[in-house]
């Protein structure tokens, strides 16, 4: 306990409370803030969008063959157990101006990602994601297939019975799935500063401006932890009563 | 309308061979002890087991037929279930699950939750319409799912063990009404049971099964007057 908790009580002893409203009020502060919070909010609806068709089509692979759908679990959890910087590198590989994609999409559109805000995005969404598909699949494996039997029988159509019975009784897992891919995408640094750098208001999340600060100013570091910290208190109990057996397990 | 099914199904250690007749406007109680491939039959009839060989016909629609491929999906089908433990939507209030079947069948919000509260007055639960499943008790539960899947106006309706998972005390009261709705009901029913007083109660016809065969036909006199295995005589004594 005393590792997991002296760090934290280091941090809100050693805080600058007087000069906290001053730190946190400067214009790089907010704009990395704010660039923090956007992103993440598009990672995560992003990441619900792809993700639970995603985790949907892994609940009911069951009856696939073992090799594709093992394959497809393990490019599932991979991001989980990767480490941010090798996927960060991954990424520059895929969509870099030299890239496998990235070469293209250069030559045909003029469109270049990295180090751009959509490239923080990006990381973000192959960071966390997983944490949202693992949730809700967890969930629709749990779930009670039979009610969607008895959908079917009052004669709802495939689409009706995923809209209206399918998803509403996972929609606490989508929750908790997605507060957890907001947060994971909040914190994310290693992928985000290797595939998108670390341009002030373009890039720079309020992780990168912390650890950058940290060398430069150490009191306004300790701010921006402090503010990273409040964010995810209120997620955690937010959570409290919704954890459900897909992230625990 | 009558339903007429001749159901081949083999599983490892499990072999199921059963026809079945049944009226419109007669219930048939499939009987037997567990295992012996009651919820199997039904699972066929409902669309939601496939069966190995065989045909299913309702009237003049091929429901199933394997010796030409067809199958007619189960939202199609037009097969109400009512299941042991219900299972009421448990994110949908009383009246949005009844309404749920007539909603699909294209109705607009307002007039399928018209046609639930019919159902819901006709079965004297009209109060329970904003209660949400999980607040219910057994009884209650069984009514609304009765009405839920009469309110999709079903050729057949089946009953998986009704009323089985329901305290002693209300048994008898919720079976006399099961046995006054099933009357009105102008289809075909068939209720899956292991219990002597659903026989009595409901069937004008029963089918005995033991370990995937049909051991007798008939009405539920016959089966007390003329029990044909040792089952029987037991379940009727």
């Amino acid at each position: 306990m005393a590792v997991l908790g002296l760090p934290l009580v280091a941090l809100i002893v050693r805080a600058p409370w007087a000069q906290l409203p001053e730190l946190l009020g400067r214009t790089e502060t907010i704009a990395a803030l704010l660039l923090s919070l956007g992103t993440s909010a598009l990672a995560t609806i992003v990441s619900v969008i792809l993700g639970v068709p995603l985790a949907v089509v892994l609940a009911r692979s069951a009856s696939w063959p073992a090799i594709p759908r093992r394959l497809m679990r393990a490019l599932v959890t991979v991001p989980l157990v990767l480490p941010p910087v090798v996927g960060g590198v991954a990424l520059l590989l895929l969509l870099g101006r030299r890239g496998l994609i990235g070469e293209w999409l250069n030559a045909w559109w003029g469109v270049s990602i990295p180090f751009t805000t959509s490239a923080v995005m990006i990381a973000q969404v192959f960071v966390a994601m997983p944490f949202l598909v693992l949730a809700v699949e967890g969930a629709l494996r749990s779930s009670d297939r039979r009610f969607e039997v008895v959908a079917a029988t009052l004669g709802a159509s495939r689409f009706t019975v995923f809209r209206r019975i399918t998803l509403p009784l996972v929609a606490p897992a989508v929750a908790a799935g997605a507060l957890l891919t907001f947060t994971r995408s909040l914190g994310e640094f290693g992928a985000t500063i290797t595939f998108a750098g670390s341009f002030p208001g373009v890039t720079q999340t309020l992780p990168i401006a912390t650890y950058l600060e940290l060398q430069r100013d150490p009191n306004a570091a300790i701010a921006l932890s402090l503010l990273l910290m409040g964010v995810a208190v209120i997620v955690l109990v937010s959570l409290r009563d919704r954890w459900v057996p897909g992230v625990t397990a | 309308m009558s339903l007429s099914a001749s159901i081949r199904f083999a599983r490892p250690g499990f072999q199921l061979s059963v026809d079945v007749e049944a009226e419109a406007g007669r219930t048939l109680v499939l009987v037997g002890p567990n295992g012996a491939g009651k919820s199997t039959t039904i699972g066929c009839i409902s669309g939601s087991v496939a069966f190995d060989d065989g045909w299913i016909r309702a009237g003049a629609r091929v429901l199933d037929d394997t010796s030409t491929g067809e199958h007619i999906p189960i939202e199609s089908r037009r097969t109400g279930v009512v299941f042991q433990d219900y299972l009421l939507f448990p994110h949908l209030s009383v009246l949005d699950n009844v309404a749920f079947g007539p909603r699909s069948s294209g109705m607009s919000t307002r007039e399928s939750r018209g046609r639930a509260h019919e159902w819901l007055d006709r079965f004297g639960i009209a109060d329970l319409a904003g209660r949400r499943p999980p607040s219910l008790s057994g009884g209650q539960a069984q009514r609304v799912a009765l009405a839920r899947a009469l309110a999709s106006e079903p050729d057949i309706l089946l009953l998986d063990e009704p009323l089985s998972a329901l305290d002693v005390e209300v048994r008898d009261e919720t079976r006399a009404e099961l046995a006054e709705h099933l009357a009105d009901y102008g289809g075909v029913t068939i209720v899956v049971t292991h219990s002597r007083d659903d026989v009595l109660a409901l069937a004008d016809d029963v089918i005995v099964l033991e370990n995937g065969s049909v051991v007798q036909r008939g009405a539920p006199a016959d089966l007390t007057r003329v029990p044909a295995t040792a089952y029987v005589r037991r379940l009727m004594a």
